[in-house]
This record gives structure tokens, C-alpha cells and sequence, in this order.
């Protein structure tokens, strides 16, 4: 326990530092504007599928799951607005850093930890360049400009999933499931839900860079660096949701 | 030699750990300026740890080194940035960045910091593969290259910027003996052409020899035994002749 503990200090001071030295390196010119547009091509562009996948299908059971405990009071046309909150505030920024976590976490970990076992993050030290700038602070910059973006798409897709069970299994027209989930949506539901995203996408792509720069001993290492960032990320994202949720109700 | 009296790279009571084992314990040498130093041994002895001390990659748990007059103590990263232009390092797998092409591997330290034009840099790129012998290969990736020639990109990009030193790490390491000898040749006349200063770590005695003006032999985290080849030839030490032994 008392071994674990400090684990997880020791990583926590490395993200830390990580994130400080990113900070640093962001401010510093130039500005590595190619290397960015690279990483929201791979981070952003490049994830639509996944993210858009999960989110039909969330929506869609979501919509069947309420609709039908719904129906039991007959509230059924309150099906939407019920949608709106849940897609806006939680679904959408969670789900969306989930799979975020897995597709595009991993795939940080494991380019920078196979870079970091062959020598390549060295070699860079060793031509007088930064790590940290080439590497670190696009990934992160892309990661934390790009989930906001995502979970807005997957926000929508997520509706259309619910609106189509609404019309097709439950009988609503769609005309009333967008209108009764516009009237009921605060602009506070969508924009609480896009400041975790932000959050969300900075500790996804620190803990990947980090947990990548870290990694030894070959194959294996690099192999346990990925694994131990995606649930790190997960674990991560889940606990501060709640952090979040509870800060974003106080602040109204 | 240009300078004989006036050691470009000095290392003074090197100690450094990892874990909790000491891996050196005190080491002490000088490269003179146009010299070409080889530090032998064993390994596993910290022979890499050493040359990763001298442009900074690693800090010393105790013990200073001096580049160019200039103590690398108490630098941060971006001041090494100063030393690691003037001191170049070869890696043992040559490490180059399997994302880029070879052009995109010897263009990259001329693009951070030669402020050269495109053009410029393409020339640059195609005079350093002509030095290598690797002329036309600029398209290729990495992994479409041998050993050997992924040891003379390595090379080629880090003399790119005309450094002061260069430090190779096993350059002759996973090469079958005609290859060796190629690499070995190149290492030299490299640095009759240029100049530089060169540190290099090996447990090739062979290649040493081939290579170097002076030689180390570390021993348990320290410097046992140091000279010219003559004088290494002529040792009385035990491990320094059991060295020659296994070699020839």
C-alpha cells in the first residue's frame, strides 16, 4: 500500500514537471506550427469514426433504456430533454476522453515510448532540440484543442441515436424531441460539458507523453507504458469527472 | 593534433549511480583537442554512462566535466543546447527517427539551427551522404536501411553542423567484420578531414585500434589503465592484456 502510495506521488510530480516544462517550451519560439496541424490531423480528424460510432449507439440505448422506464409514467415526452442533460453534461465529454483515452492515448504512448527505448528521444537531446517541444506540446495542444470539438460532434451524433429511437420505437415526432430539448437545455449543460472536455484532453495526453517518455526495457516496457497511460487516463477521467461536476454545480 | 596541451573535453572524479548501483566510481581522463580517445572495456562496465556525461545527457552524482573550458555543472537543458552543438554524439543503433526519410534525418539539426534555405540544406544533405558513401539514398526510410548504413547516416547527421567532437557509442557493434572495417576507416578519415576531437566507447579492441590515438580501459567504475597504443601493447596490466588477447 504504503509502495503504491508513492507510485502514484512519484507520477503525479512527473506529470508536473512534464507540465511545467511544456508550459515553457509552448511560450518558447518558434512555434512548431507544422508539427500541430500534424497532431489534430491524427488526434482529431483521425478519431471522427470511433467517436461518432460510440455515440450513435449511446444514444440510441439511452434513448431505448429511459424511454422505456419512461413509458411506465407515461413520461415518455420528457425523453429529450432528459437526453439533452445527460448527453451535454456527461455522456458526451466521457465517453468521448474514453475512447480519445484509448485510441489516441495509446497510440502517444507507444510512438514516444518506442522512440524512448531506441535511443530516438536521446538523439534529439543530443542535436540540441527538445523533446518536449517536438513532441509533448503538440500532442498535448492538439489533444486539448480537439476533444471540446469531438464531444460537440459526439453531442449531436449522440441525438440523433436518441431521436431515432424516439420517432422509430417510442412514437415521438421529431419536430417536438428537438424542440422540447432546446427549450430545456441551458447553455450552462453544453458548456459545463465542453470545460471537462478541455480538462479531460490535457490528462489524457500528459499522462500518455509522460508515461511514454518514461518507458524501458524494450518491446516489454513499451507494451506496459501503454497499457499502464490507458488506465491511468481512464481512472483519471473518471475521478475528475466527479471533481469537475461538483465544481461546475457550484459555480452554477 | 591541434592543441595537444589543451584538453577540449576533461572529466574529473565521474561518479554516478543508478538504482542504488554504482556504476562509476571516480573516473578521471582528458581529450586533448584533435585527439581520438577510446575508452575499452567490458560490457555492462558504464562505458556508454561515460559518454552520455559528456554532452550533458546524464548528470553526474558527483565529479565535473569541462567541455571546451566550460563546466556543463549546474546546466539546465536549454544551456546544454550551447554544448550538445559543439559536441555531437553517434548512437550505438545509430537512432535515427524511423518517422523520417534520411533526408529528413540530417536536415533536421541543420533546419533547427544552421538557418540555411531549403536549397541550401538539400546541397548540404547531398555533400554529407557523398561523405558518407550513401549518395542518392536520401528518399529512404530507415527501415529500408542495414546496419552499417544506418551507422553512416548517424554519422552524417551528426557532423551536419561541423561539430567540435563527436562521441560514438559502439559504433562497430551488430556489423560483420568487412563492414567493421568500413566504418572504422570512415571514423578515421572523418576525422583527419575535419578534425574534430572524438571520444569513442567500444569493447572492440580491434576497431580500437583502428580508430584511436589514446585509449582507457575502465574497470569497475574507474580508468585502470591509460596510453598509446604502444604503451598498451607493451602493458604489464592483467585485464589490459587479456583485452589483447581475446583480440589478436
Amino acid at each position: 500500500m504504503g509502495q503504491a502510495i508513492k507510485r502514484f506521488l512519484e507520477q503525479l510530480g512527473d506529470v508536473g514537471l512534464l507540465t511545467r516544462e511544456c508550459v515553457r517550451q509552448a511560450l518558447r519560439r518558434p512555434f512548431e506550427g507544422r508539427l500541430l496541424v500534424e497532431q489534430l490531423d491524427s488526434v482529431g480528424v483521425r478519431s471522427l469514426n470511433v467517436v461518432n460510432l460510440t455515440a450513435i449507439f449511446t444514444g440510441m440505448v439511452l434513448a431505448l433504456q429511459m424511454g422505456q422506464f419512461l413509458a411506465r409514467f407515461g413520461a415518455k415526452i420528457y425523453i429529450s430533454r432528459i437526453m439533452g442533460l445527460s448527453l451535454f453534461r456527461e455522456m458526451g465529454p466521457v465517453l468521448t476522453a474514453l475512447m480519445i483515452g484509448a485510441r489516441v492515448g495509446a497510440g502517444i504512448t507507444a510512438e514516444l515510448g518506442s522512440m524512448k527505448v531506441t535511443e530516438q528521444i536521446d538523439a534529439m537531446r543530443a542535436l540540441a532540440t527538445s523533446p518536449v517541444k517536438k513532441l509533448v506540446v503538440p500532442r498535448v495542444l492538439a489533444t486539448v484543442l480537439m476533444l471540446p470539438i469531438l464531444t460537440v460532434i459526439s453531442d449531436a451524433v449522440g441525438l440523433v441515436g436518441g431521436l431515432l429511437i424516439a420517432v422509430t420505437q417510442l412514437g415521438l415526432s421529431a419536430d417536438y424531441f428537438f424542440t422540447s430539448m432546446v427549450q430545456n437545455t441551458r447553455l450552462g449543460d453544453l458548456t459545463s460539458g465542453l470545460g471537462k472536455a478541455v480538462f479531460f484532453g490535457y490528462l489524457i495526453s500528459i499522462i500518455a507523453c509522460s508515461k511514454g517518455l518514461g518507458a524501458s526495457g524494450g518491446a516489454d516496457g513499451v507494451g506496459r507504458a501503454t497499457t499502464s497511460a490507458v488506465v491511468a487516463a481512464s481512472i483519471g477521467v473518471l475521478v475528475s469527472d466527479f471533481f469537475l461536476t461538483k465544481l461546475f454545480m457550484a459555480i452554477g | 593534433m591541434k592543441n595537444p596541451a589543451r584538453p577540449y573535453i576533461s572529466v574529473r572524479g565521474l561518479c554516478k549511480s543508478f538504482n542504488g548501483k554504482p556504476v562509476l566510481q571516480g573516473v578521471d581522463f582528458d581529450v586533448a583537442e584533435g585527439e581520438t580517445l577510446v575508452v575499452l572495456g567490458g560490457s555492462g562496465e558504464g562505458k556508454s554512462v561515460i559518454l552520455r556525461h559528456l554532452n550533458g545527457l546524464v548528470a553526474p552524482d558527483r565529479g565535473e566535466v569541462w567541455v571546451d573550458g566550460r563546466s556543463l555543472k549546474g546546466l539546465d537543458e536549454n544551456q546544454l543546447f550551447d554544448i550538445r552543438r559543439k559536441v555531437a554524439m553517434v548512437f550505438q543503433l545509430g537512432a535515427l527517427f524511423d518517422s523520417q526519410t534520411v533526408y529528413g534525418n540530417i536536415s533536421y539539426p541543420l533546419r533547427e539551427h544552421s538557418g540555411l534555405s531549403e536549397p541550401q540544406i538539400a546541397a548540404r544533405v547531398t555533400e554529407l551522404l557523398g561523405m558518407v558513401d550513401l549518395k542518392g539514398t536520401q528518399r529512404l526510410y530507415p527501415a529500408e536501411l542495414s546496419g552499417g548504413m544506418k551507422k553512416r547516416v548517424a554519422l552524417a547527421r551528426a557532423i551536419a553542423l561541423e561539430p567540435r567532437a563527436v562521441l560514438y557509442d559502439e559504433p562497430t557493434t551488430g556489423l560483420d567484420p568487412i563492414v567493421t572495417m568500413h566504418i572504422n576507416e570512415l571514423i578515421r578519415s572523418m576525422q583527419r578531414r575535419l578534425g574534430f576531437t572524438s571520444v569513442v566507447v567500444t569493447h572492440d579492441l580491434k576497431s580500437a585500434f583502428a580508430v584511436g590515438d589514446r585509449f582507457a580501459l575502465l574497470d569497475r567504475g574507474r580508468i585502470r589503465f591509460s596510453g598509446t597504443a604502444e604503451e598498451v601493447r607493451g602493458t604489464r596490466d592483467e585485464l589490459m592484456q587479456e583485452f589483447l588477447k581475446a583480440a589478436f
